[in-house]
Protein backbone atom coordinates (compact mmCIF):
# COMPACT_ATOMS: atom_id res chain seq x y z
CA UNK A 1 0.00 0.00 0.00
CA UNK A 2 2.83 2.30 -0.28
CA UNK A 3 2.44 2.91 -3.79
CA UNK A 4 -0.51 5.32 -3.59
CA UNK A 5 1.10 7.49 -0.67
CA UNK A 6 3.84 7.96 -3.16
CA UNK A 7 2.26 8.92 -5.68
CA UNK A 8 -0.03 11.23 -4.02
CA UNK A 9 3.67 12.37 -3.09
CA UNK A 10 4.79 13.14 -6.25
CA UNK A 11 0.70 14.47 -7.32
CA UNK A 12 1.58 16.86 -4.40
CA UNK A 13 4.79 17.93 -5.70
CA UNK A 14 3.37 18.93 -8.84
CA UNK A 15 0.52 20.93 -7.67
CA UNK A 16 2.71 23.48 -6.27
CA UNK A 17 2.42 26.86 -7.43
CA UNK A 18 4.07 27.74 -10.29
CA UNK A 19 4.47 31.24 -9.21
CA UNK A 20 6.71 29.75 -6.32
CA UNK A 21 8.54 28.50 -8.31
CA UNK A 22 11.64 30.64 -9.74
CA UNK A 23 12.98 28.68 -13.00
CA UNK A 24 15.75 28.77 -15.49
CA UNK A 25 17.52 32.12 -16.05
CA UNK A 26 19.27 33.34 -18.64
CA UNK A 27 23.18 34.06 -18.99
CA UNK A 28 23.83 37.49 -17.92
CA UNK A 29 24.56 40.28 -19.86
CA UNK A 30 26.54 43.55 -19.22
CA UNK A 31 26.10 47.18 -20.01
CA UNK A 32 29.37 49.03 -19.31
CA UNK A 33 28.38 52.74 -17.99
CA UNK A 34 30.71 55.50 -18.63
CA UNK A 35 30.26 59.26 -17.15
CA UNK A 36 32.84 61.81 -18.16
CA UNK A 37 33.07 65.37 -15.92
CA UNK A 38 35.17 67.48 -17.99
CA UNK A 39 38.06 69.95 -15.79
CA UNK A 40 35.84 73.11 -15.59
CA UNK A 41 36.93 76.73 -14.18
CA UNK A 42 34.98 79.58 -13.55
CA UNK A 43 35.34 83.13 -12.58
CA UNK A 44 33.09 85.68 -10.86
CA UNK A 45 33.09 88.93 -10.05
CA UNK A 46 31.11 89.60 -7.50
CA UNK A 47 29.28 92.64 -7.59
CA UNK A 48 29.21 95.38 -5.52
CA UNK A 49 31.98 93.53 -3.32
CA UNK A 50 35.52 93.66 -5.30
CA UNK A 51 35.60 89.87 -4.69
CA UNK A 52 36.31 87.23 -7.67
CA UNK A 53 35.13 83.80 -6.92
CA UNK A 54 37.19 81.10 -8.91
CA UNK A 55 35.20 77.50 -8.61
CA UNK A 56 37.39 74.59 -10.45
CA UNK A 57 36.58 71.24 -11.04
CA UNK A 58 39.44 69.19 -12.12
CA UNK A 59 40.67 65.23 -12.47
CA UNK A 60 42.51 64.69 -8.99
CA UNK A 61 44.45 62.22 -11.18
CA UNK A 62 45.81 65.14 -12.77
CA UNK A 63 47.76 67.29 -10.59
CA UNK A 64 48.53 71.16 -11.56
CA UNK A 65 48.47 74.57 -10.65
CA UNK A 66 45.61 77.05 -10.86
CA UNK A 67 46.29 80.58 -11.08
CA UNK A 68 43.98 83.78 -11.57
CA UNK A 69 45.25 86.41 -13.62
CA UNK A 70 43.78 90.17 -13.83
CA UNK A 71 44.40 91.61 -17.12
CA UNK A 72 44.17 95.49 -17.23
CA UNK A 73 43.55 96.41 -20.80
CA UNK A 74 44.89 99.87 -20.51
CA UNK A 75 47.90 101.44 -19.27
CA UNK A 76 48.27 101.66 -15.58
CA UNK A 77 50.84 103.79 -13.62
CA UNK A 78 52.08 101.67 -11.19
CA UNK A 79 51.36 104.52 -8.64
CA UNK A 80 47.82 104.87 -9.11
CA UNK A 81 47.09 101.70 -7.50
CA UNK A 82 47.02 100.20 -4.24
CA UNK A 83 45.66 96.61 -2.86
CA UNK A 84 42.79 96.20 -0.58
CA UNK A 85 45.07 94.48 1.94
CA UNK A 86 48.46 93.57 2.07
CA UNK A 87 50.15 90.27 2.45
CA UNK A 88 51.53 88.04 -1.15
CA UNK A 89 49.15 89.18 -3.41
CA UNK A 90 50.65 93.09 -2.42
CA UNK A 91 54.34 91.24 -3.18
CA UNK A 92 53.60 89.91 -6.55
CA UNK A 93 51.26 93.04 -7.43
CA UNK A 94 54.51 95.40 -6.98
CA UNK A 95 56.61 93.03 -8.27
CA UNK A 96 54.93 92.52 -11.93
CA UNK A 97 53.93 96.01 -12.51
CA UNK A 98 57.50 97.85 -12.91
CA UNK A 99 56.55 98.87 -16.55
CA UNK A 100 53.82 101.81 -16.74
CA UNK A 101 53.00 101.42 -20.08
CA UNK A 102 51.00 98.79 -21.96
CA UNK A 103 48.78 96.41 -20.36
CA UNK A 104 48.97 95.23 -16.77
CA UNK A 105 49.08 91.67 -15.59
CA UNK A 106 48.87 90.57 -12.35
CA UNK A 107 48.72 86.92 -11.17
CA UNK A 108 46.14 87.29 -8.45
CA UNK A 109 46.78 83.52 -6.48
CA UNK A 110 48.33 80.91 -7.84
CA UNK A 111 46.65 77.16 -6.33
CA UNK A 112 47.84 74.11 -6.37
CA UNK A 113 45.43 71.10 -7.23
CA UNK A 114 45.64 67.51 -6.19
CA UNK A 115 43.23 64.95 -4.92
CA UNK A 116 42.84 66.68 -2.24
CA UNK A 117 40.83 69.58 -3.80
CA UNK A 118 40.06 68.64 -7.04
CA UNK A 119 36.71 70.48 -6.75
CA UNK A 120 36.50 73.40 -5.03
CA UNK A 121 36.49 77.40 -5.03
CA UNK A 122 37.84 80.37 -2.99
CA UNK A 123 36.99 84.45 -2.79
CA UNK A 124 39.85 86.71 -3.19
CA UNK A 125 39.73 90.49 -3.19
CA UNK A 126 40.64 92.13 -6.53
CA UNK A 127 42.84 94.99 -6.20
CA UNK A 128 40.96 98.32 -6.03
CA UNK A 129 42.44 101.42 -8.28
CA UNK A 130 41.22 105.11 -7.56
CA UNK A 131 41.30 105.23 -10.97
CA UNK A 132 38.69 103.35 -13.36
CA UNK A 133 40.06 100.97 -15.47
CA UNK A 134 38.76 97.62 -17.83
CA UNK A 135 39.88 94.38 -15.70
CA UNK A 136 40.03 90.66 -17.24
CA UNK A 137 40.11 88.11 -14.96
CA UNK A 138 41.48 84.96 -16.83
CA UNK A 139 41.62 81.19 -14.60
CA UNK A 140 44.66 79.15 -16.14
CA UNK A 141 45.58 75.77 -15.40
CA UNK A 142 49.19 74.64 -15.84
CA UNK B 1 22.43 23.05 -14.27
CA UNK B 2 18.61 21.00 -13.17
CA UNK B 3 15.81 22.62 -13.91
CA UNK B 4 13.03 22.39 -11.66
CA UNK B 5 10.83 20.42 -14.76
CA UNK B 6 13.94 18.07 -14.83
CA UNK B 7 13.95 17.73 -11.15
CA UNK B 8 10.38 16.59 -11.75
CA UNK B 9 10.63 14.17 -14.36
CA UNK B 10 13.24 12.62 -12.57
CA UNK B 11 11.04 12.18 -9.64
CA UNK B 12 8.09 10.71 -11.38
CA UNK B 13 11.06 8.26 -13.45
CA UNK B 14 11.77 7.02 -10.21
CA UNK B 15 8.56 5.84 -8.58
CA UNK B 16 7.74 4.61 -11.94
CA UNK B 17 10.64 1.89 -11.12
CA UNK B 18 9.54 1.62 -7.56
CA UNK B 19 6.13 0.62 -8.59
CA UNK B 20 7.49 -2.15 -11.20
CA UNK B 21 10.23 -3.72 -8.57
CA UNK B 22 7.23 -3.90 -5.84
CA UNK B 23 4.82 -5.54 -8.54
CA UNK B 24 7.25 -7.94 -9.39
CA UNK B 25 7.80 -9.18 -5.45
CA UNK B 26 4.13 -9.41 -4.84
CA UNK B 27 3.27 -12.40 -7.30
CA UNK B 28 0.11 -13.60 -6.84
CA UNK B 29 -1.14 -10.32 -5.10
CA UNK B 30 -1.75 -8.19 -8.45
CA UNK B 31 -3.70 -5.59 -7.58
CA UNK B 32 -5.57 -3.04 -10.24
CA UNK B 33 -3.51 -1.62 -13.02
CA UNK B 34 -2.18 2.02 -12.47
CA UNK B 35 -0.98 3.83 -14.76
CA UNK B 36 2.06 6.18 -14.56
CA UNK B 37 2.20 8.99 -17.28
CA UNK B 38 5.87 9.80 -17.68
CA UNK B 39 6.37 13.25 -19.14
CA UNK B 40 9.82 14.48 -20.73
CA UNK B 41 9.81 18.00 -21.10
CA UNK B 42 13.11 19.26 -22.65
CA UNK B 43 15.10 22.41 -21.15
CA UNK B 44 13.83 25.67 -21.59
CA UNK B 45 15.86 27.98 -23.67
CA UNK B 46 16.22 31.55 -23.04
CA UNK B 47 18.25 34.11 -24.11
CA UNK B 48 19.36 38.09 -23.68
CA UNK B 49 21.32 39.68 -26.48
CA UNK B 50 22.36 43.18 -26.65
CA UNK B 51 22.16 44.22 -30.34
CA UNK B 52 23.49 47.99 -29.63
CA UNK B 53 24.15 50.22 -27.11
CA UNK B 54 26.39 47.94 -25.02
CA UNK B 55 28.26 50.61 -23.91
CA UNK B 56 26.93 53.83 -22.75
CA UNK B 57 28.60 57.07 -22.37
CA UNK B 58 27.83 60.70 -21.27
CA UNK B 59 30.45 62.91 -22.58
CA UNK B 60 29.90 65.75 -20.32
CA UNK B 61 28.31 65.41 -17.38
CA UNK B 62 26.37 68.13 -16.03
CA UNK B 63 26.51 68.78 -12.08
CA UNK B 64 23.08 69.19 -10.36
CA UNK B 65 21.13 68.21 -13.40
CA UNK B 66 19.77 65.30 -15.24
CA UNK B 67 22.28 63.78 -17.67
CA UNK B 68 20.81 61.31 -20.42
CA UNK B 69 22.46 58.55 -22.18
CA UNK B 70 22.30 59.66 -25.19
CA UNK B 71 21.62 56.02 -26.77
CA UNK B 72 19.33 53.13 -25.94
CA UNK B 73 20.30 49.75 -25.14
CA UNK B 74 18.65 47.34 -27.40
CA UNK B 75 17.83 44.38 -26.31
CA UNK B 76 16.95 40.96 -27.42
CA UNK B 77 15.01 37.97 -25.23
CA UNK B 78 14.34 35.14 -26.88
CA UNK B 79 12.50 31.89 -25.11
CA UNK B 80 11.29 28.45 -25.50
CA UNK B 81 9.54 27.11 -23.11
CA UNK B 82 6.80 24.91 -21.75
CA UNK B 83 3.17 27.03 -21.12
CA UNK B 84 2.50 24.18 -18.46
CA UNK B 85 5.99 24.90 -16.46
CA UNK B 86 6.29 28.88 -17.39
CA UNK B 87 4.11 31.14 -16.96
CA UNK B 88 6.30 34.36 -17.37
CA UNK B 89 9.37 35.35 -18.95
CA UNK B 90 10.96 38.41 -16.66
CA UNK B 91 13.87 40.59 -18.38
CA UNK B 92 15.57 42.15 -15.24
CA UNK B 93 18.65 44.84 -15.12
CA UNK B 94 20.21 45.43 -11.75
CA UNK B 95 23.48 46.27 -10.38
CA UNK B 96 25.45 44.10 -8.16
CA UNK B 97 26.32 46.68 -5.96
CA UNK B 98 23.72 49.21 -5.50
CA UNK B 99 25.80 51.62 -3.36
CA UNK B 100 28.17 51.73 -6.30
CA UNK B 101 26.52 51.69 -9.44
CA UNK B 102 28.93 54.32 -10.95
CA UNK B 103 32.62 54.89 -9.44
CA UNK B 104 35.23 57.28 -9.78
CA UNK B 105 37.72 59.51 -7.72
CA UNK B 106 36.88 57.71 -5.28
CA UNK B 107 32.88 59.03 -5.13
CA UNK B 108 30.24 56.24 -5.01
CA UNK B 109 27.01 57.01 -7.38
CA UNK B 110 24.27 54.74 -5.79
CA UNK B 111 21.73 53.01 -8.57
CA UNK B 112 19.02 55.36 -7.10
CA UNK B 113 20.60 57.63 -9.13
CA UNK B 114 20.42 55.72 -12.19
CA UNK B 115 16.82 55.57 -13.77
CA UNK B 116 15.52 53.81 -16.81
CA UNK B 117 12.50 53.50 -18.97
CA UNK B 118 11.22 50.60 -21.35
CA UNK B 119 8.39 51.65 -23.59
CA UNK B 120 7.41 48.78 -24.13
CA UNK B 121 8.13 47.30 -21.20
CA UNK B 122 6.96 47.83 -17.20
CA UNK B 123 8.80 50.79 -16.17
CA UNK B 124 7.16 52.81 -19.11
CA UNK B 125 8.51 56.61 -17.61
CA UNK B 126 11.83 56.93 -16.02
CA UNK B 127 12.25 54.49 -12.69
CA UNK B 128 15.09 54.59 -10.26
CA UNK B 129 16.55 50.74 -10.58
CA UNK B 130 16.19 50.65 -6.31
CA UNK B 131 13.38 47.45 -6.57
CA UNK B 132 13.97 44.34 -4.99
CA UNK B 133 15.15 40.89 -7.05
CA UNK B 134 12.57 39.51 -9.49
CA UNK B 135 12.01 35.74 -9.06
CA UNK B 136 15.73 35.76 -7.22
CA UNK B 137 17.55 37.77 -10.16
CA UNK B 138 18.56 40.87 -9.07
CA UNK B 139 20.01 42.70 -5.69
CA UNK B 140 18.17 44.09 -2.95
CA UNK B 141 17.57 48.04 -3.68
CA UNK B 142 19.78 47.81 -6.93
CA UNK B 143 17.33 46.33 -9.70
CA UNK B 144 14.53 47.28 -12.39
CA UNK B 145 12.21 44.79 -13.62
CA UNK B 146 11.96 45.74 -17.15
CA UNK B 147 9.31 43.40 -18.83
CA UNK B 148 6.98 40.46 -17.47
CA UNK B 149 6.02 38.88 -20.50
CA UNK B 150 2.79 36.02 -20.21
CA UNK B 151 4.00 33.01 -21.66
CA UNK B 152 0.93 31.01 -23.83
CA UNK B 153 0.68 28.33 -25.92
CA UNK B 154 0.64 30.66 -28.65
CA UNK B 155 4.17 32.58 -27.72
CA UNK B 156 6.06 29.61 -25.96
CA UNK B 157 8.91 29.85 -29.00
CA UNK B 158 9.38 33.54 -29.37
CA UNK B 159 11.70 36.90 -28.65
CA UNK B 160 11.05 40.50 -28.55
CA UNK B 161 13.17 43.18 -28.72
CA UNK B 162 13.09 46.35 -26.42
CA UNK B 163 14.85 49.48 -26.18
CA UNK B 164 16.55 50.58 -22.55
CA UNK B 165 16.52 54.07 -22.42
CA UNK B 166 18.98 55.67 -18.82
CA UNK B 167 19.55 58.31 -17.26
CA UNK B 168 21.56 59.95 -14.53
CA UNK B 169 19.68 61.68 -12.36
CA UNK B 170 22.21 64.42 -10.40
CA UNK B 171 19.67 66.53 -9.00
CA UNK B 172 20.61 67.25 -5.67
CA UNK B 173 23.76 65.30 -5.75
CA UNK B 174 27.14 66.60 -4.58
CA UNK B 175 29.37 68.45 -7.38
CA UNK B 176 31.57 65.57 -8.72
CA UNK B 177 35.15 66.07 -9.65
CA UNK B 178 36.16 66.20 -13.00
CA UNK B 179 36.91 62.65 -13.96
CA UNK B 180 35.68 59.51 -15.74
CA UNK B 181 33.11 57.61 -13.34
CA UNK B 182 32.08 54.15 -14.97
CA UNK B 183 30.00 51.03 -14.01
CA UNK B 184 28.49 48.03 -14.90
CA UNK B 185 24.71 47.34 -15.37
CA UNK B 186 23.71 43.52 -15.72
CA UNK B 187 21.14 42.55 -17.87
CA UNK B 188 19.23 38.67 -17.43
CA UNK B 189 15.89 37.09 -17.90
CA UNK B 190 14.67 34.84 -15.72
CA UNK B 191 10.84 33.30 -15.82
CA UNK B 192 8.48 32.08 -13.30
Amino acid sequence: MRHPAMLAGVLVLLATPLSAQNGPTSDTRSILLVATKPTSVGVTVLTGTGTAATSWSVDPEQPLLLSLVAVYRTEVPAAAWRLSSGGPKALTFAAQHQMETGPATLVLFTQPISSANGLGSRRDDLPVSPVRRILDLTAVTQ
Amino acid sequence: MPTAAHARVLLLLSSGLVTTRAAGAQVGQLGAAQVLSLVAVGPSVLGVTVISGAVQSIPSLIDGALNIFPSPVVIRTNWNVSPGQTAIVNLVAYFPVPAQALTGGGTQIPSSRVLGRMATGLPVAFTAMTQAPTAGVGTSGGSLQLFAQPISGGNKQSSRTDNLDLELDLAGFPALRAGAYSGTLTLQAVTQ
